[in-house]
C-alpha cells in the first residue's frame, strides 16, 4: 500500500515536471540576449525609456528624434561611469525619478525649449547608463550585452514613439497623457517602494 | 597636466587585453569561416557598420574614394597583419568605431581628406586585427582571403544602406539613431577594456 502510493505520487510529480531548457545560451549570443532583456526585465527602466519615446512624440520634430538620439549617448557615458567603478549617488532614486519626471511631462503636456528638453532627458540618462555599466562586467559577452541592451533601449523608445502618435488622431492627445500619468505614477510607485 | 593626462590615456589604451581566439565555426570551412569572420567579431562589426554609414553621408563622389580607401587599407591590413599584436587593437577599434558612430550621429559633412584619413586608419586597424595566426600555410591565406572578402562585403552593404536610407528625412534620422546606439555600445565596452583590460 505504501509502496503504491509512493508510486502515484513518484507519478505525479513526473507530470508535474516542466521542460528541461537545454538551449542555454553562452558567449556572444548569451551576452546580446542578457543585454537585450535586461531593460525589458526592469520595469522602472522600461516606464522611463517609453516616456522619452512619448516625451520626444508629444514635442513633435525635432525632438521626437533628437531625444532618442542623445539619451544613448549619454546613457553611455553613465555607463562608463559604472563600468570604471565611479560612484554616483541614489542611482534607483534617480531613475525612479525619470519615471516621476518625464511621465509628468507628457501627463501635463510641459513644452520647454529643445535644449531643455534634450538636458532633462540627459540628466536621467546618466543614471540608467550607471545601472547598465554596473552590470556590463559580469555578463557573458561585455560588447555583445552593451548590444543587446541599447537595441532594447532603442525600441523601448521607438514603442514610446509610436503610441505617442497618436497625439495625430482625435482623441489621442488625451491617450498619450494618460499615458505620461500612469508613467508618472509608477514612478511614484518605483520611489516609494510600492512597485 | 594636459601632456600627463595624454600620456595615461595612451598607456591605458595601450593595455594589452586578453588575446580574442576569434574561433572558427566548425565544419564550414576555412573559406567561408574567414567571410563570416568580421560578423562575429562584435568590434570589427560595430565599426564596419559605423564606417560604411559614415561614408554613406559623405555625397556620392567622397563615398565612392572614401570606400576605396576604406577596401583598399583592409588588405593591406591583412597582409601586414602578422606584424601585429591583435591584443593591442580592440581598444582602438572600438575608439574609432564610436568616433564614427558619433559622427554619424552629429550627421555633418567632413572634409575628403579627414573622411579619407579615418577610412584609411578604421579599415588598417580591422585588416591588422583579422591576422589568423593558429593556422599556417594555404590555411591561413584562405581564411585571411575570405576574411578581406567578407570584410569588403560589409563594407559595401553598409554603404549601400547608409545611401539607400538617405532619401527621406526619416530615413536619416533612423541611420543617425542606429549612430548613437553604436556609439554608446563601442563607448561602454571601450570604457570596460580600459577598466579591465580584458574585452
Amino acid at each position: 500500500m505504501k509502496s503504491l502510493s509512493t508510486l502515484m505520487l513518484a507519478t505525479a510529480f513526473m507530470a508535474l515536471a516542466g521542460p528541461a531548457y537545454a538551449h542555454s545560451e553562452a558567449g556572444l549570443a548569451g551576452g546580446f540576449l542578457s543585454g537585450l532583456m535586461h531593460p525589458v526585465f526592469g520595469w522602472d527602466h522600461v516606464a522611463a525609456m517609453v516616456a522619452v519615446g512619448l516625451w520626444g512624440a508629444f514635442l513633435g520634430s525635432p525632438s521626437i528624434w533628437l531625444l532618442p538620439i542623445v539619451f544613448p549617448l549619454v546613457m553611455a557615458m553613465g555607463g562608463a561611469l559604472g563600468v570604471l567603478g565611479v560612484p554616483l549617488p541614489a542611482v534607483e532614486t534617480g531613475i525612479a525619478l525619470s519615471a516621476l519626471v518625464l511621465g509628468a511631462m507628457v501627463a501635463l503636456a510641459v513644452r520647454p525649449p529643445i535644449v531643455v528638453a534634450a538636458v532633462i532627458v540627459g540628466a536621467f540618462a546618466i543614471f540608467h547608463g550607471h545601472a547598465h555599466g554596473t552590470e556590463l562586467p559580469h555578463s557573458a559577452n561585455a560588447l555583445t550585452y552593451s548590444i543587446g541592451f541599447v537595441l532594447s533601449t532603442g525600441l523601448l523608445h521607438l514603442s514610446g514613439i509610436l503610441f505617442g502618435l497618436l497625439i495625430r488622431i482625435p482623441g489621442g492627445k488625451l491617450a498619450v497623457q494618460t499615458g505620461g500619468g500612469l508613467i508618472a505614477l509608477s514612478g511614484v510607485g518605483f520611489l516609494t517602494g510600492m512597485l | 597636466m594636459p601632456l600627463r593626462l595624454l600620456a595615461t590615456a595612451a598607456t591605458l589604451l595601450l593595455a594589452p587585453g586578453t588575446a580574442q581566439a576569434h574561433s572558427a565555426i566548425q565544419g564550414i570551412g576555412t573559406f567561408y569561416n574567414g567571410i563570416l569572420h568580421p560578423l562575429v567579431v562584435p568590434a570589427h562589426l560595430l565599426l564596419l557598420l559605423a564606417l560604411g554609414l559614415l561614408l554613406a553621408q559623405q555625397g556620392s563622389r567622397d563615398s565612392q574614394k572614401g570606400l576605396l580607401a576604406a577596401v583598399v587599407a583592409v588588405w593591406v591590413g591583412l597582409m601586414l597583419s602578422h606584424l601585429a599584436k591583435a591584443d593591442y587593437l580592440t581598444p582602438f577599434i572600438l575608439s574609432a568605431a564610436a568616433l564614427a558612430a558619433v559622427l554619424v550621429a552629429i550627421s555633418r559633412p567632413l572634409p575628403l581628406p579627414v573622411t579619407l584619413l579615418f577610412a584609411l586608419g578604421s579599415a588598417l586597424l580591422v585588416g591588422l586585427d583579422s591576422g589568423q595566426d593558429e593556422l599556417q600555410g594555404r590555411e591561413q591565406l584562405t581564411m585571411m582571403f575570405g576574411t578581406g572578402v567578407g570584410v569588403t562585403l560589409l563594407l559595401l552593404y553598409s554603404t549601400a544602406l547608409g545611401h539607400l536610407f538617405s532619401k527621406r528625412a526619416w530615413q536619416r534620422i533612423g541611420v543617425r539613431v542606429v549612430g548613437s546606439w553604436i556609439a554608446a555600445s563601442s563607448l561602454m565596452v571601450l570604457a570596460l577594456s580600459l577598466a579591465t583590460s580584458t574585452v
